[in-house]
């Protein structure tokens, strides 16, 4: 375990480092902060919009650093031929994977939580208050952001063995699409939809595709109703972690047993 | 290694089972608090709005997007702004400023050149406050919209009125000042005892809160509910329904007992194509009564209530006008310029009708002391009866005109004019929308 944790390790440095990931922060960061200014676009509370703005820009920022910072890391290191003085090492290629899956998780932690900071302070003083009944349902759905992003991650991981980062980048990014949507979808065509055909396929997908529309808990959190589910929506959370987790495991397995023979 | 294969290829069909029995048990949770609610074709976004709203800025668009359709609205481009609420309420439907105001623009503030609201867009207004239900129950706001606009706007069907104040009246962050309105919708309904119990139980509700919270809201709330239950109750006794009630009506002389006569007479006169000048008599003297006049197509009355298939389509070859006529010193008198708004007024029908309208139900408080709250207190020879579908007396006249009269044209091209059985002609200011005042002495030092 203790090369799992070294990989995550550097890759963590690698990913600090790493100059384009900065800059989209830096851009994230600061639509983060102008964005109170924004306001005067929305009839809508302003409350509401601050929210609902802040958490789209930290998901969208999240999103791209995630894609960014994942379809590199095993391309990279078989670019610069790193790659074989580590796994010329104790290290089996499935460590190697998941060292890489979890400093790149770790680095997503870091800046999903930089940002959820520089959001919570902006709201802060753009509201002059400091009510936990408003800013409970924005860290929790910053917590839920890492799972989501995490899953990004794996699916980028797992397109990583197989392709070249520039059609992992716009594979990942359609699976994300999607998935974003797949549940709107799933209650339109798979519910409601008169087409027994498309029922069949939109249910088939929503077990089988990735679900990041399941664990946006944003919606509330830009809501009244965001403070009046509290205890539902813990339980609710809890089981978006195990669903995340689920996949992850998934898409890691998959992604170690196309990476086990590959030639590298 | 096989082995090692085979047992990585059972662990991702157990977690494949894990993740999709989660998924499908965090299904309703999600439908229920976190689906944003309408699902369709997004139809009508461009391709960076779509993006934006896919990707979590749902509320960032249907906000930019509100405020272009305030632009379509003061210019006047109303056909635009019904597709664009639409597609803003799909993108936000817990936006429910966009419902509230939106409806409130469709309802009232379509207007034509004299601003008189489209009558026709009403019913689209209901149904868009009706669509945003679903997505905020929990809250009065949209419940208390629907019931003004049967209360207030619609004016004519106060059951309806009555059913949906309940429900807001019911909702937990219903405004204290707005409590009341549901005694109001009882009143116009004829419940004037559930009236009578709903301002008690106000009155002792924020007496009870004041006690407890010494809020000086709850104080001024309680003395206004208690202030409309004793006027409430003087005009019940003055009105002579406890003397009904009592078997002792006929013993007293109440105001309602001798019936005012209306004497209802009319003249509709095409003065120019599509402009009216309508002018009549009638029995009641003081101000603060209006008549209702409607101009139609013979074959549309619009039925409030949406149907559960309407769309928000309109049928723009139907002519549906509504006034309310100003009366003063028992007359009447009114020019009504319907040329100017083509499409608000396009006249296709064969038939027109002219209908007056007057129930004792919505008359000023001064009023309905004399006719009471079922217009046991007026008569008329010709057009009073009791009104079954409303449940109250009231002044009715109904007069039929050809398409080519409020054209002028063919045989009506030199004149146009119905007048109704004694109609007295009555001096008016020239082409005055006004009644003539007969003119003061010059007040001298």
């Amino acid at each position: 375990m203790s090369q799992v944790f070294a990989i995550a390790g550097t890759t963590l440095g690698e990913a600090i480092r790493r100059r384009v990931l900065l800059i989209i922060l830096m851009v994230g960061l600061a639509f983060l902060i102008i964005a109170p200014s924004l306001n005067q676009l929305t009839p809508r509370g302003e409350r509401m919009v601050l929210i609902q703005m802040t958490l789209g820009i930290l998901k969208i920022t999240s999103a791209i650093l995630a894609v960014t910072l994942t379809v590199y890391l095993l391309p990279n290191e078989v670019e610069r031929r790193t790659i074989y003085t580590i796994l010329s090492k104790p290290v089996q290629r499935y460590q190697f994977l998941l060292g890489k899956f979890l400093g790149s998780v770790g680095a997503l932690t870091l800046m999903i939580g930089m940002m959820t900071l520089v959001l919570l302070v902006a709201f802060v003083i753009q509201q002059q208050s400091f009510d936990m009944n408003d800013l409970g349902p924005i860290i929790r759905s910053s917590i839920m952001l890492v799972f989501q992003m995490s899953l990004l991650a794996a699916v980028a991981m797992f397109f990583s063995t197989f392709v070249t980062p520039v059609v992992n980048f716009f594979l990942t990014g359609l699976v994300f699409v999607f998935g974003t949507l797949l549940n709107p979808i799933f209650e339109s065509l798979g519910e409601r939809g008169n087409q027994p055909a498309m029922q069949v396929i939109t249910k088939i997908a929503h077990y089988a595709v990735p679900n990041f529309s399941t664990l946006d808990i944003s919606t509330n959190a830009a809501s009244d109703a965001g403070a009046r589910i509290g205890g539902n929506e813990l339980v609710y959370m809890s089981q978006g972690m195990l669903y995340a987790l689920a996949y992850i495991g998934i898409l890691l397995i998959l992604a170690v047993l196309v990476f086990d023979r590959k030639e590298v | 290694m096989a082995l090692k294969r085979k047992a990585l290829w059972g662990a991702i069909a157990g977690a494949f089972v894990v993740q999709a029995v989660v998924s499908q048990a965090m299904y309703p949770t999600w439908k229920k608090d976190y689906s944003t609610g309408n699902t369709g074709i997004a139809e009508g976004l461009s391709v960076d709005q779509l993006l934006a709203s896919m990707t979590g800025l749902r509320q960032m668009v249907a906000g930019i997007l509100w405020v272009q359709s305030d632009t379509y609205f003061h210019n006047g481009q109303f056909d635009a702004i019904l597709p664009l609420i639409r597609l803003i309420t799909w993108l936000d439907p817990r936006q429910m400023e966009v419902y509230s105001t939106g409806a409130w623009h469709i309802a009232y503030n379509f207007t034509d050149e004299q601003n008189r609201s489209d009558r026709r867009y009403i019913p689209v207004a209901l149904r868009l406050l009706e669509d945003g239900i679903p997505h905020n129950v929990e809250t009065y706001r949209l419940y208390h919209e629907i019931g003004w606009i049967y209360f207030h706007k619609i004016d004519d069907n106060y059951p309806k009125a009555v059913e949906w104040f309940e429900q807001s009246t019911s909702k937990a962050d219903v405004l204290p000042a707005l409590r009341g309105v549901l005694s109001s919708a009882y009143l116009r309904n004829g419940q004037l005892d559930k009236a009578v119990e709903w301002y008690a139980s106000l009155e002792a509700d924020y007496k009870n809160r004041f006690a407890i919270s010494e809020n000086v809201d709850d104080r001024i709330q309680g003395d206004t509910a208690s202030n409309n239950l004793n006027n409430l109750l003087i005009r019940m006794a003055s009105r002579g329904v406890f003397g009904q009630r009592a078997g002792v009506y006929e013993e007293h002389s109440y105001d309602t007992r001798n019936p005012v006569d209306l004497k209802f007479t009319a003249k509709i006169e095409v003065v120019q194509p599509k402009v009216l000048r309508i002018s009549g008599n009638w029995g009641i003297p003081s101000a603060g009564a209006r008549i209702r006049c409607v101009i139609r197509d013979k074959d549309f009355d619009i039925p409030w209530e949406p149907a559960p298939s309407m769309d928000y389509e309109l049928d723009k070859d139907k002519t549906f006008m509504m006034d309310l006529l100003y009366t003063q010193s028992g007359k009447f008198d009114r020019r009504i310029d319907l040329s100017r708004n083509p499409t608000m007024y396009p006249f296709r029908s064969d038939t027109v009708v002219v209908e007056f309208f007057f129930g004792p139900r919505n008359a000023p408080h001064h009023i309905q002391d004399k006719i009471g709250w079922n217009g046991e207190g007026m008569t008329d020879s010709r057009y009073y009866k009791f009104d079954e579908k409303r449940g109250y007396n009231a002044l009715f006249a109904s007069f039929e005109m050809p398409r080519d009269m409020i054209l002028r044209t063919g045989e009506y091209r030199f004149e146009a004019v119905i007048r109704s059985p004694g109609y007295v002609e009555i001096l008016t200011r020239d082409q005055s929308d006004l009644i003539e005042r007969v003119p003061r002495e010059p007040l001298r030092n």
